[in-house]
């Protein structure tokens, strides 16, 4: 019976979307276990249709909601409703409900384009979503889909709370099938639209109940010890071996710990069986997707094939075949035709057979494979330990990050009036959209006697998000060695600074020739990690140009809605090449509105340019100097008071400027 | 209107306890012992549900036995919540759990707003607004969950009601208040509240996974439990208390006595805050009223649920409830080993 409606359900989905057989799969196991799916992806990839093909694909009450920038909580939850009773003596009493709508009322909900929405503004789903109660509602929610384009510079979008994130159960990442180079998926697609209109009005619908009794049949599933074993000494080798830490990773005991077995058991399920076995533990990969850092992500199949195979295997195995030979069985019984379905489950059983003959065969070949892994899992160890010897190595440096930090901050103003902020302080009312937002007793005796005084509403603030910062940095020969290791401690730090502010971030090596680092073929990233780990591989060579690299990163600063645009701009040494004055990009910079902070690194003086960049451009200027105990100390640079120094900055309108001790 | 939870309805709430009015005339030891025995119940309901967070769970009932507010932070999904819930439940007073979010509205924490008019004079009408008491105004429990998402003024209004426990000129019912947060750093949409606001939270917790603390042996009990066949995924904790036991002890804790030698220590330890440690207003929050007068509080409260009406130096080690969020981070792992020292030194 269960496996007839999940066949059902599965057949709707493939029937209007054809290929993204995961997503469809993590779906499935959503509607299951009644847990939250998040899915982000390109636009245009079906996220949606397919979400809404599962929400439909039951007679349950679906609901769809389109998140904007300015969602309020009542969209989410349903209308307010200002109720105004007069008391036993005489006074009136105003109260303020809400007649439930939305989330409070669906079965399934479809959350479309979460991030567009203030992350302010979804706090009110954190109990929505986890406890499935708002106020004194009892919410009848099963499953929550939420969908999100991806979060980068192209959209305005804002990443995930990570409480809000963690209340997604299952997470995905789709592509298209373009995008994946799947041509067969993709001339099936035309075909399918050729003419055809998609209309997710006709699925059929299977039976409320059925998704609700499959969610009961879930706690009878047997979780045996031994898939407990392989996954605790998974979680334990995540942590323990690949580096997993809370500043790195989102894995939260409510999630690791019970739901994540109840998803092992959804999958069994959904595979028609009632014991779980490792080869289930492969549902994680619905499950870590956001959670773990993303070099952990690519190789978690990898990875879990250790613990799949775990040494029990003779024993394992005589119970699967007797499963599989059972599920078989089953699956005769309902005959029903849907090819689909079938190809599915025997797919899986061969992939399993494979991993599974993969191990008795190739254990000795197995073992090799692993070792890189483990090589790399220590080496993915060594960047965190390096990182957190920096203060170490550099004096000071939280002082300098203060310092630019400041600068980051200090926009047009902290906040911003925002239709989708915080309500901060009270303000007149200009409209009468406004309305809502009013004191509800102050509105109740304007609306008694109107007067050209309009009631107070709520002055909505936002904090500045976003903003965006190029780090330039030197590597001509004098930087080779220790300097190298410094500056790249420095910039660690620096993009650490960056990402706690979400400002996205882009890296420009130069000597002679500047080289951008593009991702994915974007300049700018919030990937961060990717940043600090470039930065922590530099080969040193070659001559210094300023001009290069200035330009490349204006040319990328330029445009764009953004005000807050930075350049962190490091090196030791003076210009050997091109203007040594970049006269056209420190007018273009200040015309850009751009703060270029230089830090300057070494013993020798400080080229006056970089002063002379700082202060056209309001940035701020540091410096490096070795303490003489292995270490390096920074501060700030001073100006001198005027001396005569000629030699530097002649022939233009800087003639007058010094040179500076640093 | 926002009441959310209320003692289930036609229960029988006070049970009479098996020492009802003759409980303050028994001999107070015993009195201590009874007290001891029914918070460890309380602590067994919530094992009930929870592996491990010990520090939470004690900290929870000492907060309750010495009626002060409670302040929990950690990341998500590490039982926060669910822990403040069940001992809410267990405990069975009038509770009102309230989800803070961007939008609260102060009427959602103290109740309706009530206008009335009257002519005034010759043309003028008199407006007197007020409050129909609700929400925080009347419970004697409440768990203020994510208090640190709600930052306009409505947490301000809550924060003087909390600190007070009084609204207007009337006083509350309330005993104690629950507070969970993430940690205010930019990637939650939150922002910390302010260290008097901090302040006023006595018993401060910092809560954190069993994954990430590598207690593998709880892990395994959690994933046992929650994935076991019998488990059944409502949390239905037993409301086991009721309002006399809580009289009782907070009745009884004013009689457990403080020997000199424990205020010495006291002393002692605050001086190498100040002297050694260089603790000051800049990176911590040691308020005369926190460290001298609710502290003694709290410490009684850790002799009582010992069962003994008498502070013991090793009592001190109850102060490590009280400064997760009010001195430095590394002072705050080091407390155990100052306080033994301390101890040491007075015993000397």
């Amino acid at each position: 019976m269960l496996q007839h409606t999940f066949q059902t359900i599965r057949g709707q989905m493939d029937a209007f979307v054809i290929g993204q057989a995961p997503v469809k799969e993590a779906l499935m196991l959503g509607l299951i276990a009644h847990e939250h799916i998040y899915l982000q992806g390109e636009p245009g990839c079906a996220k949606t249709l397919l979400a809404e093909v599962a929400g439909n694909s039951a007679e349950l009450t679906f609901q769809f909601a389109q998140l904007h920038r300015d969602t309020r909580v009542n969209e989410l939850v349903g209308d307010i409703v200002l109720r105004r009773t007069l008391n036993g003596r005489g006074a009136e009493v105003i109260s303020q409900g809400i007649r439930p709508g939305g989330l409070l009322t669906a079965d399934v909900a479809l959350l479309d384009d979460i991030t567009r929405a203030p992350g302010e503004a979804l706090s009110v789903l954190l109990r929505v979503l986890n406890e499935r109660q708002y106020l004194h509602y009892r919410l009848p929610l099963m499953t929550a889909i939420a969908t999100t384009n991806p979060i980068g510079s192209d959209y305005y979008n804002e990443p995930l709370d990570p409480a809000n994130l963690d209340r997604f159960t299952l997470q995905m990442k789709t592509a298209g099938s373009v995008g994946q180079g799947c041509w067969d998926e993709a001339r099936q697609i035309m075909d399918r639209y050729d003419g055809a209109a998609a209309d997710v009005g006709e699925v059929t619908k299977v039976p409320a109940g059925t998704l609700r009794a499959a969610r009961e049949e879930l706690r009878t599933v047997v979780f045996p010890p031994r898939v407990r074993k392989a996954y605790q000494d998974f979680l334990d080798a995540l942590i323990n071996r690949y580096g997993c830490t809370p500043k790195n990773s989102l894995l939260t005991d409510r999630t690791m710990l019970i739901k994540v077995p109840r998803m092992i058991k959804a999958l069994a399920l959904l595979e028609g069986r009632h014991t779980t076995e490792p080869g289930d533990l492969r549902v994680l990969k619905y499950i870590l997707t956001f959670r773990v850092p993303e070099h952990i992500y690519e190789n978690l199949e990898e990875i879990l094939k250790e613990f799949i195979d775990q040494p029990e295997q003779g024993e394992g195995e005589a119970d699967e075949s007797e499963q599989m030979s059972g599920m078989q069985g089953q699956e005769d019984d309902e005959a029903d035709g849907e090819g689909m379905e079938d190809e599915q489950t025997s797919s899986g059983d061969e992939q399993m057979a494979e991993e599974i003959a993969d191990a008795l065969e190739a254990e000795g070949e197995d073992m090799e494979k692993r070792k890189p892994m483990q090589q790399q899992a220590s080496g993915s160890q060594d960047t965190p330990r390096f990182q957190q010897n920096t203060p170490q190595h550099v004096e000071n440096v939280d002082f300098v990050l203060e310092k630019i930090r400041g600068r980051l901050e200090r926009n047009p103003a902290e906040s911003d009036s925002h239709p989708g902020g915080s309500p901060r302080t009270f303000k007149r009312m200009n409209t009468f959209e406004e309305f809502v937002d009013t004191d509800p007793a102050e509105s109740a005796i304007w609306l008694d006697s109107t007067h050209p005084t309009l009631p107070r509403s709520f002055r909505r603030q936002k904090k500045h998000m976003g903003g965006k910062v190029v780090i330039i940095r030197d590597v001509s020969q004098s930087m080779e060695g220790r300097y190298a290791r410094w500056t790249s401690s420095v910039v660690t730090n620096l993009v650490d600074l960056v990402r706690r502010k979400r400002m996205r971030i882009g890296y420009i090596e130069f000597n002679h020739v500047s080289r951008k680092y593009d991702h994915d073929g974007r300049f700018f990233t919030r990937d961060y990690d990717k940043i600090i780990e470039k930065a922590s591989n530099v080969s040193c060579s070659g001559v210094t140009n300023y001009q290069y690299p200035l330009r490349d990163a204006l040319n990328e600063l330029r445009g764009g809605r953004v005000k807050n645009k930075h350049i962190l701009f490091l090196t030791d040494g003076e210009p050997t090449q091109g203007d040594w004055l970049v006269r056209e990009e420190r007018r273009q910079a200040k015309s850009m509105g751009v703060a270029i902070h230089t830090i300057f690194i070494g013993t020798t003086e400080c080229p006056e340019i970089l002063d002379i960049l700082s202060e056209e451009t309001e940035g701020t200027q540091f410096l490096a100097t070795p303490d003489g105990q292995g270490g390096l100390s920074m501060g700030e640079r001073i100006r001198r008071q005027p001396a005569d120094s000629p030699g530097h900055g002649g022939g233009n309108g800087d003639a007058g400027r010094t040179r500076h001790r640093f | 209107m926002a009441r959310v939870s209320l003692p289930p309805s036609g229960a029988p709430r006070p049970i009479d306890p098996p020492h009802d009015q003759e409980v303050s005339f028994l001999d107070t030891q015993t009195n201590a012992q009874t007290i001891a025995r029914q918070f460890a119940d309380l602590q067994g309901e919530m094992n009930r549900y929870v592996v491990g967070h010990e520090v939470v769970k004690r900290g929870l009932i000492l907060g309750l036995v010495a009626r002060e507010h409670i302040y929990i932070e950690g990341p998500p999904g590490m039982a926060k919540t669910m822990l403040a819930e069940i001992v809410s439940t267990a405990a069975n007073l009038n509770f009102y759990l309230y989800q803070f979010h961007r939008d609260t509205r102060l009427a959602e924490l103290v109740g309706d707003i009530v206008i009335e008019r009257q002519p005034e004079g010759e043309s003028g009408e008199l407006i007197i607004q007020s409050i129909r008491k609700g929400g925080v105004l009347t419970a004697e429990l409440c768990v203020l969950d994510d208090i640190s998402r709600s930052p306009g003024e409505a947490l301000n209004v809550l924060l003087r009601i909390l600190n007070e426990r009084q609204f207007q000129t009337e006083k509350i019912p309330l005993l104690t208040a629950i507070a969970t947060s993430n940690p205010t750093v930019d990637d939650y949409y939150n922002e910390p509240l302010d260290p008097a606001n901090l302040d006023r939270f006595t018993i401060q917790l910092r809560s954190s996974g069993l994954i990430q603390e590598n207690k593998w042996s709880d892990v395994q009990k959690v994933i046992d439990l929650y994935s076991s066949q019998t488990f059944s995924e409502e949390i239905t904790p037993e409301p086991i208390l009721n309002r006399a036991v809580f009289d009782n002890a907070y009745e009884v804790l004013h009689k457990v006595v403080v020997p000199d030698i424990v205020k010495r220590a006291l002393v002692d330890l605050l001086t190498r805050f100040v002297n050694q440690f260089k603790l000051d207003s800049t990176n911590s929050l040691i308020t005369d009223r926190s460290f001298l007068v609710k502290t003694i509080k709290v410490l009684k409260a850790h002799a009582l649920l010992e069962g003994r009406m008498q502070v013991m130096p090793q009592d001190l080690h109850a102060l490590t409830f009280l400064t997760a969020f009010r001195v430095p981070e590394e002072i705050d792992r080091n407390m155990p080993n100052l306080i033994a020292e301390t101890i040491q030194r007075v015993g000397e």
